[in-house]
């Protein structure tokens, strides 16, 4: 066996000339040589990841992706950023190619970390692929988060224990954050955030507020991030609102306009056609006409004044928005699709029946709490059930994955989990 | 200036190559020269710092371009993707490296994209010391600034 050995190795020795022919000198020039504008080039192809290693490769390489001119480059073409979002550094994110789902765990007084669930379908829970971003320890973020309120564009948004009507942006790729007070004409008590939207025509952060003025009605308010302006809207859909008053769901975000359930404080929605008794409906804010419309939801006309078991909406594969209802009486969940938006054209896609499902008493528990819809994309509908963890029901195969909480956290913490929005 | 004449394009070791005006004009630093000078269009021009191979590249690249440009249904989307695959696959380092450049100087916007693209595939997913290894880039942080570098960003491996 040693003699082989030698024996080939003597082989190789003679043949070095032949050998190294067959393998051209790769490295005879370098990429280093390449003019600035080509790394660039380069460089800003990457994913948010690829771009964040890249800092490491060399001190050029760390110089060229800090630069001005690289963050404009990304910055200008994803459309994403205010100006004040510059200091955000919103280009990693905005760069990232895949949706992730980001747990937040850990206590205030511990260190801060997500855990991304990678975008795939999975067919099994050990098909699961999940990274962790720590949250540096020294900024104010770690240390003074309250609530995580909403995601987008990769930026999330989380209020302030401290102080009433203060937000955190933050930028978990970048580590970047920055502070925003609300100002006083909207920052009372009562006011409720109830979406955190990018304006793809003016390039804007800008977050919807409501305030209440009576049981009955309420007036909104257009905060953008950045030149911190504020102003009401006129609407006469004032007496309706985003259901659970005082931790509305994350809109569903498509074509330009916001979507919620919600709700009348009326025993009648007088908004609603007279053909339409129901409470609930759904509320679109219009992004570029910043106003507010009421659309009835889906389902033959519905005569329920009372109160729907569990609504939600959610954007089906980039391209849809579809709804989640579920009625206790017969165990059901619809699942419809809104095929036609400008005809308001929806089509019941989908009876998922709680009791076919094999881990029905587990769900079936949480279906009645407030599970969350995270994302129906690629035929697999993404729920979290709260302390019963997430769980993933594949369509075509009429099957239910429970992935359970994620091992980022040795008790069962008390995670909130969101979507982050596709970026590119 | 005739629009369908041709050019002749010189390399910096001396080939000469004798192609369409269309093919030629897929770069844009030609195509300004032929534009502003109409001598250019009768003579030779020199394409400094590219040699006979890599110009021989891009001229297959910039003909290929040209022609479905010019006639789609010849040659279909589908046709140019799988020949810049193709394309790209048969380059080793050193001729991406000298393609890049010249593409670059040539204003090849195309074929730069394709090139850059195909750099970054080869990046993607890559820890730094294996993107070094790969680029033949050497690591000139000192141990410190690494340090503080690794500190600044301990998620990002």
């Amino acid at each position: 066996m040693g003699l082989q050995c030698f024996r080939w190795i003597h082989h190789l020795l003679l043949n070095y000339g032949l050998i190294t022919s067959l393998f051209p000198p790769y490295y005879t020039r370098d990429i280093q040589q390449l003019p600035d504008d080509v790394i660039v080039e380069i460089l800003r192809r990457l994913p948010a990841d690829g771009i964040i290693r890249c800092l490491h490769v060399c001190r050029r390489w760390r110089s060229l992706v800090l630069s001005e001119c690289f963050m404009n480059l990304v910055l200008n073409e994803r459309k994403s950023a205010t100006k004040s979002i510059l200091v955000l550094d919103t280009k990693y994110l905005r760069a990232e190619g895949s949706i992730k789902y980001i747990l937040d765990g850990g206590k205030r007084e511990e260190e801060l970390t997500f855990l991304c669930i990678d975008d795939q379908p999975i067919s099994s829970r050990r098909g699961i692929k999940t990274s962790k971003i720590r949250v540096w320890p020294g900024l104010e973020i770690a240390r003074h988060y309250d609530r995580f309120i909403g995601s987008c564009d990769g930026l999330l948004l989380f209020s302030d224990v401290r102080v009433q009507c203060r937000y955190f942006v933050f930028n978990p790729v970048t580590q970047k954050e920055i502070s925003i007070a609300i100002p006083p004409v909207v920052s009372v008590s009562e006011t409720i955030l109830c979406g955190f939207f990018f304006h793809s025509l003016t390039c804007q952060f800008k977050l919807l507020f409501l305030r209440p003025i009576s049981i009955t009605s309420c007036e909104y308010f257009i905060y953008t991030i950045g030149d911190g302006s504020c102003r009401k809207i006129a609407t006469s859909t004032h007496n309706l609102w985003p259901s659970s008053y005082y931790a509305p769901s994350p809109p569903a975000v498509i074509n330009g306009a916001l979507h919620w359930i919600a709700r009348s404080t009326c025993e009648f929605a007088n908004d609603l056609p007279p053909s339409y008794c129901c409470r609930y409906a759904i509320l679109v804010f219009r992004m570029d006409a910043e106003d507010l419309l009421l659309f009835p939801h889906p389902g033959e006309e519905c005569k329920t004044r009372g109160t729907h078991s569990w609504m939600q909406l959610v954007v089906k594969d980039g391209k849809y928005l579809s709804l989640f209802s579920f009625d206790c009486s017969d165990n059901i969940v619809d699942i419809w699709t809104l095929k036609d938006y400008s005809n308001w054209d929806w089509v019941l896609e989908l009876k998922l029946n709680l009791d076919l499902v094999d881990s029905l008493p587990t769900l079936e528990r949480f279906i009645r709490g407030r599970p969350e819809v995270l994302k129906f994309e690629n035929g697999q509908v993404w729920f979290d059930c709260w302390m019963r963890g997430l769980f993933v029901y594949s369509v075509d195969q009429d099957r239910l994955i429970t992935l359970g909480i994620p091992s980022l956290f040795s008790r069962k913490a008390n995670h909130t989990s969101f979507a982050l929005t596709k970026s590119l | 200036m005739a629009s369908k004449g041709n050019l002749t394009l010189k390399s910096c070791n001396g080939k000469e190559f004798i192609v369409e005006e269309k093919v030629a004009v897929m770069s844009t630093t030609i195509k300004n020269m032929v534009d502003v000078d109409d001598s250019f269009a009768q003579g030779v021009i020199p394409i400094i710092g590219v040699d006979g191979k890599i110009l021989a590249k891009l001229i297959e690249y910039c003909k290929e371009h040209a022609e479905a440009d010019e006639d789609e249904e010849v040659k279909s989307e589908e046709y140019l993707k799988k020949f810049d695959e193709k394309f790209v696959d048969e380059l080793n380092l050193n001729d991406l490296y000298d393609l890049l450049k010249a593409s670059n100087y040539l204003e090849i916007t195309k074929l730069l994209n394709l090139l850059c693209q195909k750099v970054a595939s080869m990046i993607k997913g890559k820890k730094p010391e294996e993107i070094r290894r790969i680029f033949n880039i050497k690591n000139d942080f000192t141990p410190e600034e690494e340090e503080e570098i690794n500190r600044q960003n301990p998620w990002a491996f």
